[in-house]
């Protein structure tokens, strides 16, 4: 985020752990502006080229994921657990996300799965969870806004 | 979070503050802190009296919501704190009044190096702990576990670790509840937490996990030292880690089953973070039993990494067990919940004690103890910050008749990660270190600058609390010469 630019994340203080303040004009962006920030909270994580380096897109195929909560606030923590299962248990990252379904308690979105190289990334912190900790995503005059707290 | 706690502060002595129950509606019990003069103006400055407030409100709690010296902010209960409810009086049990990192915590194991035998070869020894014990993100264990062997050491504790030859017979007695809480169900482990502990169980994680190599500084106590086969100059091996993404997944699962619990059952919270069941009913059980499936797999994988620790040494100084003699002095949890019998009212009651960043510490004679220790009390490991010193504490009386037999955990975050890096900008923390006599070696960008010294209280200070307010007792300071970290 900047002046220029409203939107996006940034990391704030937080005493033991770090808090993700995102940024967007719809809340499809901020699910996903939350997944950028998620991500560079672990660290600049690097992706592993495929076979051929000529190739312009380094991903392993596209996938869906279908997701359901109480509520948004709801969602957007299983989405981030997701992303954050899917990197620690598979070394995946996702991205280009498209989302095919999206209402108050449920989602699915279709993403780019590309595999991590954990050897050329540089990683800052292991992420536990993504709490529930005051989670609250607020409509603003230009989109919306929410904080989550990353227990480190 | 900042936020001055503006209530009520009474002054009840030296070393402890209440907050009356009149704070707020809804408190069943006064909140008591434990903190000197210095340490109380500190902790005003975050929310987390407000959330000793808030954890007085649960069903169930018996006298006081407690807080110790190196309180700080956490999730639904304060980090550094402990609450006993009572079972019989509909009181339950709350997965943030034990963490996301089930049973992290803490051991400590002694060797018969001195630290002249260690400083010519301390780089080296880093360097092999560096490579033997995995850190940080992605670090997987050297030693796998299938699924059928991970449901069992969920429900048999570390010793099903020793017994397959990763450590010595005495480590099981050494350990807090002979490293097992009895009544875990690894079936109430979700799917997504074993596929996260599976390959984890053996490494550090990362934050504020690390193994440290220490010299034992000053003794206070000599024959309690003795006992524990410390000595001034004497080399030690800390490990402070915890129940890796099985654990975190486990507190995240049940996090959002209990979510509508309160509701259920008329429980009133102030604070949503503090969801929770009564221990009785049929969430509460589950709850526990995942929580001590988890606990034990924590043991397991500090146990694992007292195997990987000891075999670095034994590679880098050609030494034979016997002859570098690293027993465990013990093993403590500091994010547990556990049924254990308090005296009420002239009663005895089985009370649900939450420990969240607080250490069991019980006093002399108390059956739990291993026998060894048993005359001494309780061994209580409290790690300070890597730049300056960790405490060997042992069990009071006072523990049993104000604290439900716990102390202090560490030293208690005062400064944010994010603020620790921008104070460590332009500077090598590193180098700090190394200037101390400290070789430091971690795998995160962020990790020496977000864990350095600054960032954290003054151990020697929060230590001074517990012990001048009877809770527990200095045996040994000790200082870090080698760190490895996540």
């Amino acid at each position: 985020m900047s002046p220029t630019n409203p939107f996006g994340f940034e990391l704030r203080d937080h005493t033991a752990d770090i808090a993700l303040h995102v940024r967007a004009a719809s809340m499809e962006m901020l699910f996903v502006t939350a997944a950028e920030g998620l991500y560079a909270t672990i660290g600049d994580l690097k992706c592993r080229c495929v076979a051929d380096p000529a190739a312009t897109t380094h991903s392993a195929g596209r996938e869906s994921v279908s997701l359901h909560a109480a509520d948004r606030e709801g969602l957007l923590h299983h989405f981030l657990s997701e992303l954050l299962y899917r990197f620690e248990i598979r070394q995946e990252r996702l991205s280009a996300f498209v989302f095919d379904k999206f209402d108050d308690t449920a989602l699915t979105v279709s993403a780019d799965v590309v595999a991590v190289d954990m050897d050329a990334s540089v990683m800052d912190r292991e992420v536990k969870a993504v709490t529930y900790h005051d989670l609250r995503i607020v409509q603003t005059a230009s989109g919306y806004e929410v904080t989550l707290i990353l227990d480190i | 979070m900042d936020k001055r706690f503006e209530g009520k502060l009474e002054r009840i002595d030296a070393c402890r503050w209440r907050i009356p129950k009149s704070h707020k509606p809804g408190m069943r019990v006064d909140g008591v802190v434990y903190a000197d003069d210095r340490l109380i103006e500190t902790i005003r400055n975050d929310y987390s009296l407000e959330q000793v407030a808030n954890v007085a409100c649960l069903p169930g709690i018996v006298r006081h919501s407690l807080a110790m010296p190196d309180i700080h902010f956490g999730y639904g209960f304060c980090i550094g704190g402990v609450a006993a409810t009572n079972p019989l009086d509909g009181g339950v049990i709350s997965p943030g009044g034990v963490g996301y990192d089930i049973n992290c915590g803490v051991r400590l194991i002694r060797t018969n190096l001195m630290e002249a035998d260690v400083r010519p070869r301390l780089n080296d020894l880093v360097n092999q702990l560096f490579r033997d014990v995995p850190t940080g993100v992605g670090g997987k264990s050297p030693i796998q576990f299938d699924r059928k062997e991970l449901k069992q050491l969920m429900r048999e504790g570390s010793k099903f670790v020793v017994d397959r030859g990763y450590g010595l017979a005495d480590d099981v007695e050494n350990t807090e509840g002979h490293g097992r809480l009895d009544g875990a169900d690894p079936e109430a482990v979700s799917e997504r937490a074993i596929e996260r502990g599976m390959g984890q169980c053996g490494t550090l994680g990362s934050g504020n996990h690390f193994l440290e190599v220490q010299v034992v500084q000053k003794v206070f106590e000599p024959k309690a030292a003795e006992i524990m086969g410390l000595r001034e100059g004497g080399v030690c091996v800390m490990i402070h880690s915890g129940s890796r993404g099985l654990g975190y997944q486990v507190c995240d699962d049940y996090v959002r089953e209990l979510n509508d619990t309160p509701r259920k059952f008329g429980i009133d919270l102030p604070d949503p973070q503090l969801v929770c069941a009564p221990v009785h009913s049929n969430e509460g059980q589950r709850y526990l039993a995942a929580m001590r499936a988890a606990a034990n797999y924590a043991w397991c994988n500090r146990q694992v990494l007292t195997h990987l620790a000891r075999g670095a040494f034994e590679h880098l100084f050609k030494l034979r067990p016997p002859q570098l003699g690293m027993a465990l002095i013990y093993d403590v949890a500091h994010n547990i919940a556990k049924m254990e019998p308090y005296d009420v009212d002239g009663k005895s009651c089985s009370l649900c004690v939450h420990r969240k960043g607080a250490t069991r510490a019980f006093p002399p004679g108390h059956p739990e103890i291993p026998r060894r220790y048993r005359d001494i009390g309780q061994p209580v490991l409290i790690p300070g910050d890597m730049g300056r010193n960790s405490y060997v504490l042992v069990g009071r009386e006072g523990s049993m008749r104000d604290t439900f037999g716990s102390s202090c955990h560490g030293a208690g975050r005062r400064m944010s990660r994010g603020a620790a890096i921008r104070d460590a900008k332009g500077r090598s923390i590193r180098n700090e270190l190394l200037e101390k006599g400290i070789v430091a070696r971690a795998r995160g960008r962020t990790g020496l600058d977000e864990e350095q010294p600054a960032a954290y209280k003054d151990v020697n200070e929060v230590v001074g609390v517990v012990d001048a307010a009877g809770i527990s007792r200095r045996v040994c300071q000790l200082r870090p010469i080698g760190v490895i970290k996540g």
